[in-house]
């Protein structure tokens, strides 16, 4: 077991030893490092203003970046890692590096509250080679907020960078060098006043720790508990990272479906959710910032129980299975079954969600997903839906909905289904099972939405999904009408 | 067709002159290079003399209630807590509206909004002071 956590800072080597692992990267920076650039902003990985930039060998000689809201991670996550702030950016002989110089040449501050965390965003994006056109980086930056400057200075900023050189490859493989030589591979264990951070390496490492510590939080990104702490104060005595285990961040492509390890982040699950259907990639474009998607994993959305996370009612409708582990046993359920009442899941003490089984889209399903929220991007679901029907010869065989958001979990709408199976896939069918939808559900009133808009949205989402599959020159997304 | 309206189809000829002084010219923001490295310094990235206390404001949780007992007499007990101040500790008026005299510094008897100042904590962490605020007792 290692228990010291060894990083660099910048190009400097740093090990911490004897701080709570519940220290954010944020506090870590700001009040130990007194590298005051990076900001405190909403300290809920909202606003981005703390955004800085993680790097870890690739694997291939070279580095893998990505960008987090540092007041939302605890220290534990730099272990063996690069972080990269904002004091980092500025070339050697002092000189603005090309992210910075186009962010003053198109007057893209004005506060200058949030730039240190445009900058870091950017510059992942830069690093990252992503910042293509308008829409690229407007998708890159959804998860930063400012308040003064307006977004167009940034934006042409951001587009300015896309040309700009990338690192030199040897000086990249010089610091994986580094890096590779901090970790040693062993399971990390912080102990200090009363707190434990255990971050184990293999599934049997973790089943062990987490048979010994049943109390444990198992923390997979973070995006969740790193507000247990900054927005509730809470003492978190014994937390088991689940992101550093080989295999869980694994997603396979097989016959069967795709294989979701339960650390995969949301980023990561992009690509193969995509192509299992394009609605899933759209979801997941909304889903939070690049931030908190590079953080977050499928296996916390899932195991949190939240009722508003927006994979589980698209998995729901996919007809996921869960894959659970608890000691040398594992189990398998449907995911709807997992969702007991509101924060109660089927997890004994010590069991953990290991990964998330997708079956293939058949040819004879249509399937959709729709994100409904106040804001287009980085927003919280009022009413999320996801549908899959089953048509031969225009009669619904088989009908799976589920909705988010307007029940206390991640729910499946069972009447609603009734009324659509075995009927034909026409209009009637469409009010009768909006008819339905009404003894499925009895959505709350809250911040988000009114109980009456949240069912008439679940209404409605099925009548866009029977005209989206019927009348195909009906425009029914809101980036159709924008585009035009 | 009216006067008014005639005058309006007369064209307006606007005499060509150079723009002089630093209108129209794209100068930088004059901090902006301070911005991009995160070298602007903000009061919370000025560092903190020695005994520097840290508040935390304790604040109603209801949108409108009144309050009918307030006990901070646990919060002023928390080691660390060096100073609880209430209206009852304002030496002049409790009012921090610029004209109307309808903005309490702290709220007395009635809360007339979520997030609306009840008390105040100094502390010697800010951990410490958030903590304390929450170990009130009202009613």
């Amino acid at each position: 077991m290692s228990h010291d956590i060894r990083f660099l800072l910048g190009e400097d080597e740093h090990t911490l030893r004897d701080v709570s692992p519940t220290l954010t990267v944020l506090e870590y920076l700001r009040r130990h490092a007194r590298r005051t650039g990076t900001k405190e902003g909403c300290a809920e990985g909202d606003c981005g203003a703390c955004t800085v930039v993680l790097a870890e060998p690739d694997g291939a000689g070279g580095l893998r970046h990505w960008a987090v809201n540092a007041c939302i991670q605890f220290v534990p996550e730099l272990h063996g890692r690069q972080l990269l702030t904002v004091e980092d950016v500025k070339r050697a002989d002092g000189t603005l590096h090309p992210v910075q110089q186009a962010l003053v040449d198109r007057h893209g501050s004005q506060c200058g509250f949030c730039t240190p965390g445009f900058i870091m965003q950017l510059y992942a994006g830069w690093l990252e080679g992503t910042l293509e056109d308008r829409q690229s980086v407007k998708d890159w930056i959804a998860g930063n907020l400012c308040r003064c400057t307006g977004y167009g200075p940034i934006i042409d900023a951001g587009l300015d960078v896309a040309a700009a050189p990338r690192p030199a490859a040897a000086a990249q493989a010089a610091t994986a060098g580094r890096l590779s030589a901090l970790d040693d591979g062993d399971m990390l264990h912080i102990a200090h006043g009363g707190q434990q951070w255990f971050a184990p390496r293999s599934i049997d490492e973790l089943a062990d720790v987490y048979s010994k510590h049943p109390d444990a939080v198992l923390v997979a990104g973070a995006t969740d508990v790193g507000l247990w702490v900054t927005k509730q104060q809470r003492h978190l005595a014994t937390l088991i990272d689940v992101t550093r285990v080989a295999g869980l961040n694994e997603i396979k492509e097989t016959v069967d479906g795709l294989t979701i390890g339960a650390a995969l982040s949301h980023r990561d699950a992009t690509a193969a959710l995509a192509r299992l259907h394009p609605d899933l990639g759209e979801l997941l474009r909304r889903f939070a910032s690049i931030q908190i998607r590079n953080a977050g994993t499928v296996g916390g959305n899932i195991a949190n129980g939240s009722p508003i996370g927006d994979l589980p009612p698209a998995l729901i409708a996919l007809g996921a299975r869960l894959h659970l582990h608890r000691g040398a046993t594992r189990r398998e359920l449907p995911l709807e079954t997992f969702f007991l009442a509101y924060g109660k899941q089927d997890r004994a003490p010590g069991e953990f969600v290991e990964a998330v089984l997708v079956p293939p889209l058949d040819a004879a399903t249509r399937f959709a997903c729709y994100k409904i929220s106040r804001r287009f991007d980085q927003d919280i679901s009022a009413v999320m839906g996801a549908f899959a029907l089953t048509l031969k010869d225009n009669t619904i065989v088989r009908a799976r909905l589920a909705f988010g958001g307007i029940a206390a979990t991640p729910k499946r709408a069972q009447k609603t289904e009734a009324a659509l199976t075995g009927q034909p896939f026409a209009a009637t069918t469409i009010e009768r099972a909006c008819s339905a939808l009404t003894e499925d559900f009895t959505p709350i009133t809250d911040m988000r939405a009114s109980a009456d808009y949240r069912l008439l949205a679940a209404q409605n989402l099925l009548r866009r999904f029977y005209l989206e599959n019927s009348h195909k020159k009906v425009a029914t997304r809101v980036l159709e009408l924008v585009n035009e | 067709m009216s006067e008014a309206a005639q005058r309006d189809d007369v064209p307006v000829i606007l005499q060509e002159r150079p723009i002089r002084g630093g209108v129209n010219a794209a100068l930088a923001h004059d901090s902006a290079a301070w911005h991009v490295t995160g070298e602007a310094v903000y009061i919370d990235d000025i560092p903190e003399l020695p005994g520097t206390l840290h508040l935390c404001v304790a604040m109603s949780t209801r949108p409108h209630a009144r309050i009918v007992a307030l006990d901070v007499s646990m919060v002023r007990r928390q080691p660390g807590v060096v100073c609880v101040l209430t209206a009852a500790d304002i030496p002049g008026v409790n009012d921090a509206s610029p004209i109307f005299g309808d903005d309490p510094v702290f709220a007395v008897d009635e809360v007339q909004y979520a997030g609306q100042s009840i008390f105040a904590v100094a502390a010697e962490t800010i951990e410490v002071a958030r903590a304390a605020a929450k170990r009130r007792n009202a009613a």
